[in-house]
C-alpha cells in the first residue's frame, strides 16, 4: 500500500485505468456472455420447440387415434441434420417411437426438449415427445463469441499499453520540471525549456518562474537582513564585551578584565585601593553624589598613568607595569596616596577630601585575593597601605574560619551543640543557687570546643541565633526539672532578631522557667542598642525573667543606663576580680560597683573567682555571689535535682 | 384413377384380415367423431349417438360392432359420452339425433349412396368400412396399408361443410 502511495503518478494513473478498464471490460464481457449464451441457447431451444410444435398436433392426433406408425408424419423433422434423436412415449411411459439419427460429437452440447402430447378435444396428456437437438450451432456461436472477445481483449490491452505510453509522454514535463526544481540553486536561475507541453504544464512552469522570482527576491532580502543582523550582532557583541569587561559608571576596565589581563601577562603584582569611609560620603551626600565622586576619582586615577581598574563599589586596582620593578610600583603607590590626600574633589559645589587605603600583593599566585588580604590588614592597622606577607598566615586563618563555619553548621545539624553549667554560689550561704549556661561544640571524638573559638565566627556567619536558640532550648528544658536559677548569655544581635526573641518567649512558656531564668547582656550591648534592649528587658521581666549585665566595669560604665534598664544583677567583669588582690584601682572600681548595687538593691556576681583568697576578698567587699573555678567548674548537668 | 388404385390396395389389405380392420375402426371411429368440431351442435342433448348402419339382414353384425365400440370405449371418448347404436338405412333417415355414422361392410351401393346424401344434407360425418364407398359420397374411411391411413373425401368434406380438427385433416389422406 505504501509502495502504491509513493508510486509515480503515471503508474498510479495506469494502474487505476487498467483496474477500471478491467472491471468494466470483465463486467461487460460477463454480462454479454450470459446474454449471448442464454439468447443462443434459447434460440436453439426455440428452434427445437418449433420443430416439435410442427409435428406435435399430428403426433397427438395419431397417438389419439392409435396410429403408431408415425414415420412419414415425422419426416419433416427427422430429416434435419440438427435433430439427433426423437422419442415418443405414451402416457404410460411406453416408448412408441425411439428415433436416433446419429451420435453427437462430444465437443458439442445437446439440447433436449420435451413436450406433452395432448388429446385434441379434452387436452388430456396422452404422451410425451422428446427431441434431442444438436448444440453444434450453439457451440459454434459461443466459439465465435469467445474469439470475438479474445480479439476485443487484446485490442483493449493494446489500447491500454498505448495509453500508458501516452500518459508517460504526457507527464514527462513534470519529471523535467521536478528535475530542474530539485537542482535549483540561489543565484542560478532555472530556465524551463520543456520541448512540448500542455497548457497545465505551461501554467505550472509560469507558477514556478513566478515563485523563483519571489524566492530570489526573498533570498536577496534575507541576505540584506542577514548583513544587517551581523552588523547588529557585532555591535551587540562589542557592547556585551564592553559591559562584561568595563565598568558602566567609570568606563574603567573591571575585575573580570583585570583577571584576564593577569592571566595573559605574567605580571602578578597588584594593588587594590579602597576609598576610606566612602559609605559616609554616600550617606551624607547621596548615592548619586557618591557615583559622581567615584567617576572623578576614576578620571583622576587614569590621569595618573597607572591604568586603573574598577573592582566594584569604592575599590580600584592597579597592575604593575611590565617595565617597572616592585620597588617602583610600591613607590608609585606611595606617591599616589600622597597626591590623593592632597587632592580635592567637587560634590555639588562642595569640596571633598578623600583618603584611601591600599593593599599590595607582590608576585603572588593569587594576586587579587592577597591584595585584598593586605588591604584588610592595612585598614585594621590603620595604615595607608600594606603589603601581603605570606608568613603572617592570614589566608590560613581565613581557611580555618571557613572550616569552623562548616563545623558549626554540621554541629547544629547533628545536635552537637551542648551546654555546660557553671555554678554561681551564694557568698552568704556558700550554696549553689544559680548556674551560668556555657555553650560548647562537642567534637565527634567527644572533645569540646570552647565558645571563644566558634562564637565570633558564628556571629559573622549568621549562625549565632541558631546557637542561642539551641542553648535556650537545652537550658530551659534542663532546668524545668530543677529548682535553681540559671543564666543564659544573649548578644545584642539576638535581642535585635525578632525571630530569636519570639522563640525564647515560646520556650519559656512551654518549659515554665521564665521566673528562674536570667538573661546576661553585655554592658556594651545595652549602650549601643539601648531602646531595643530596654524593650526586650521589659518583655522578659513581664514574663518573670531577670536581667544581668555581664562583664560590668570594663566598658564605659554608665550607672544611669543601668538604672534605666532596670536590671537585677551586675556581673562584675572577671578582669577586675582576678587581680583584685594586687591592683588597688580594680578594688576601688569593684567597691564602687558593689556600693552602687547595694544602693539600688540589686545583686552582684564576682566572676573569675579562682582562689580562696579572691573569694575572701569578694566576701569582704559584700558581693552577693561568686562564680569561678574555685567555687565550681563548668559541668554537664542532668535533670536530676541536686 | 387414383381412387381405383387405392381401392385396389384396400381390397388386398382388407381381404387379408377383415376382423383386424374392423377392430381398427372400432378403436378409431369414436375418436374421429370426437374430432368433429360441430359435435356439440349436432347433439344438443347429453346423449350422443353413433349410428352403426347396416342394410339387409346384417343387424346382428352391426349390433356386434356397436356393442364392441361401447365396450372398448366404455361409451366415452375424450370426456364425451356417446352410445353406439345399430341403425338400418331407413331408420337412419328418420332419426335426427345421430352425430356420427359408420356404414358396416357389405352394404349395397344404393344404401351407401343414400347414407352419403343424407350425411351431406345433415352435415353428419359418414364413415364406411369400405374405402371404395368414398366414391359414393361417403366422407371417410380407414384403411390399413403400410400404416393406418385415414381417408377423407375432399368433395364430400366441402359439400357437407364438415368441420374437423385441422390436424386430422393434416394426417388424413384427402382424396377426390
Amino acid at each position: 500500500m505504501n509502495r502504491f502511495k509513493n508510486a509515480r503518478l503515471s503508474t498510479k494513473l495506469f494502474t487505476a485505468l487498467t483496474l477500471v478498464t478491467f472491471i468494466i471490460f470483465t463486467t461487460i464481457t460477463l454480462v454479454t456472455f450470459f446474454i449471448v449464451r442464454d439468447l443462443t441457447m434459447n434460440s436453439q431451444k426455440e428452434k427445437a420447440s418449433l420443430l416439435i410444435d410442427t409435428v406435435n398436433p399430428a403426433v397427438s392426433i395419431a397417438l389419439f387415434l392409435g396410429i403408431h406408425d408415425l414415420g412419414d408424419k415425422l419426416s419433416t423433422i427427422t430429416q434435419r441434420n440438427e435433430v439427433i434423436a426423437l422419442k415418443i412415449s405414451d402416457s404410460k411411459g411406453k416408448v412408441i417411437l425411439n428415433y436416433h439419427q446419429y451420435d453427437p460429437s462430444s465437443s458439442y452440447e445437446t439440447i433436449q426438449i420435451t413436450e406433452n402430447l395432448m388429446e385434441p378435444s379434452s387436452l388430456k396428456v396422452i404422451g410425451t415427445i422428446t427431441l434431442t437437438y444438436s448444440g453444434e450451432e450453439f457451440t459454434n456461436a459461443m466459439n465465435s463469441f469467445y474469439t470475438l472477445y479474445g480479439w476485443i481483449s487484446l485490442s483493449v490491452f493494446a489500447i491500454l499499453w498505448l495509453m500508458m505510453l501516452w500518459i508517460n509522454r504526457l507527464l514527462l514535463p513534470i519529471k523535467l520540471i521536478a528535475h530542474k526544481v530539485r537542482n535549483f540553486q540561489l543565484g542560478k536561475k532555472i530556465i524551463f525549456d520543456i520541448p512540448y507541453t500542455q497548457r497545465e504544464f505551461t501554467q505550472i512552469i509560469h507558477s514556478f518562474e513566478t515563485m523563483q522570482e519571489s524566492v530570489i527576491a526573498y533570498a536577496e532580502e534575507i541576505e540584506s537582513i542577514n548583513k544587517n543582523l551581523e552588523i547588529k550582532i557585532t555591535e551587540q557583541t562589542r557592547e556585551a564585551i564592553r559591559h562584561l569587561y568595563y565598568d558602566n559608571l567609570t568606563s574603567l576596565p573591571n575585575r573580570i578584565k583585570l583577571q584576564e589581563d593577569l592571566q595573559l601577562k605574567d605580571i602578578n603584582t597588584v594593588a587594590i585601593l579602597n576609598i576610606d569611609d566612602f559609605k559616609e560620603i554616600n550617606d551624607f551626600f547621596g548615592i548619586d553624589a557618591g557615583d559622581w565622586l567615584l567617576s572623578q576619582i576614576a578620571h583622576w586615577l587614569s590621569e595618573m598613568k597607572l591604568k586603573p581598574y574598577r573592582m566594584g563599589g569604592d575599590e580600584f586596582a592597579f597592575r604593575m607595569k611590565e617595565e617597572s620593578t616592585h620597588a617602583e610600583f610600591r613607590h608609585d603607590i606611595e606617591i599616589l596616596l600622597s597626591l590623593l590626600s592632597e587632592k580635592f574633589f567637587m560634590i555639588a559645589e562642595e569640596t571633598v577630601h578623600v583618603r584611601a587605603t591600599v593593599g599590595i600583593a607582590i608576585d603572588s599566585d593569587k594576586p587579587l585575593i592577597h591584595a585584598d588580604v593586605a588591604l584588610n590588614k592595612a585598614r585594621s592597622a590603620k595604615q595607608p597601605y600594606s603589603v601581603y606577607d605570606q608568613s603572617e598566615g592570614i589566608e590560613q586563618q581565613y581557611q580555618a574560619n571557613i572550616a569552623m563555619s562548616a563545623q558549626i553548621r554540621q554541629a547544629l545539624v547533628e545536635h552537637r551543640i551542648v551546654c555546660q553549667y557553671q555554678p554561681i554560689v551564694s557568698i552568704l550561704t556558700g550554696k549553689i543557687e544559680k548556674f551560668e549556661t556555657l555553650v560548647r561544640i562537642k567534637n565527634e571524638d567527644g572533645s569540646l570546643i570552647a565558645p571563644y573559638d566558634f562564637l565570633p565566627i558564628a556571629q559573622k556567619t549568621k549562625l549565632y541565633h541558631h546557637i542561642t536558640q539551641e542553648v535556650v532550648y537545652q537550658a530551659c528544658n534542663l532546668f524545668a526539672a530543677r529548682h535553681e536559677q540559671f543564666s543564659i548569655n544573649l548578644s545584642g544581635s539576638d535581642i535585635l532578631d525578632a525571630r530569636t526573641v519570639a522563640t525564647i518567649e515560646n520556650i519559656l512558656r512551654q518549659t515554665g522557667t521564665a521566673d528562674r531564668v536570667i538573661f546576661e547582656i553585655l554592658e556594651s550591648e545595652g549602650i549601643e542598642n539601648f531602646d531595643e534592649v530596654a524593650s526586650f528587658i521589659t518583655r522578659m521581666k513581664m514574663m518573670g525573667a531577670k536581667i544581668a549585665i555581664d562583664d560590668f566595669g570594663t566598658g564605659y560604665s554608665n550607672f544611669e543606663n543601668i538604672l534605666k534598664l532596670n536590671v537585677d544583677i551586675l556581673k562584675i567583669d572577671g578582669s577586675l576580680i582576678k587581680s583584685i588582690n594586687e591592683n588597688p584601682r580594680h578594688r576601688i572600681v569593684v567597691e564602687a560597683i558593689v556600693d552602687f548595687a547595694h544602693r539600688i538593691g540589686i545583686d552582684t556576681v564576682a566572676e573569675f573567682v579562682s582562689s580562696e583568697e579572691i573569694l575572701q576578698n569578694v566576701t569582704d567587699l559584700g558581693i552577693t555571689y561568686a562564680q569561678g573555678f574555685h567555687t565550681g567548674k563548668p559541668q554537664f548537668l542532668n535533670q536530676q535535682l541536686m | 384413377m387414383r381412387i381405383l388404385f387405392l381401392l385396389f390396395i384396400g381390397f388386398f389389405v382388407a381381404a387379408a384380415d377383415p376382423s383386424f380392420l374392423v377392430n381398427t375402426h372400432i378403436r378409431m371411429l369414436p375418436k374421429i367423431m370426437a374430432l368433429d368440431t360441430q359435435l356439440a351442435v349436432k347433439a344438443p342433448s347429453s346423449k350422443i349417438i353413433m349410428a352403426i348402419v347396416y342394410d339387409s339382414n346384417r343387424k346382428a353384425t352391426a349390433q356386434v360392432i356397436a356393442d364392441e365400440i361401447n365396450r372398448v370405449h366404455n361409451k366415452k371418448v375424450s370426456n364425451i359420452s356417446f352410445t353406439a347404436v345399430p341403425f338400418s338405412v331407413d331408420e337412419l333417415m328418420l332419426n335426427k339425433e345421430i352425430a356420427f355414422v359408420y356404414v358396416i361392410q357389405q352394404c349395397t351401393s344404393q344404401s351407401v349412396k343414400k347414407v352419403a346424401v343424407w350425411g351431406i344434407a345433415n352435415t353428419i360425418p359418414t364413415f364406411s368400412y369400405d374405402v371404395n364407398d368414398l366414391e359414393f359420397g361417403i366422407l371417410g374411411s380407414i384403411a390399413i396399408e403400410r400404416s393406418t391411413i385415414v381417408y377423407i373425401n375432399k368433395n364430400t368434406l366441402k359439400e357437407g361443410k364438415f368441420r374437423f380438427n385441422d390436424t386430422l385433416l393434416q394426417i388424413a389422406r384427402l382424396v377426390e
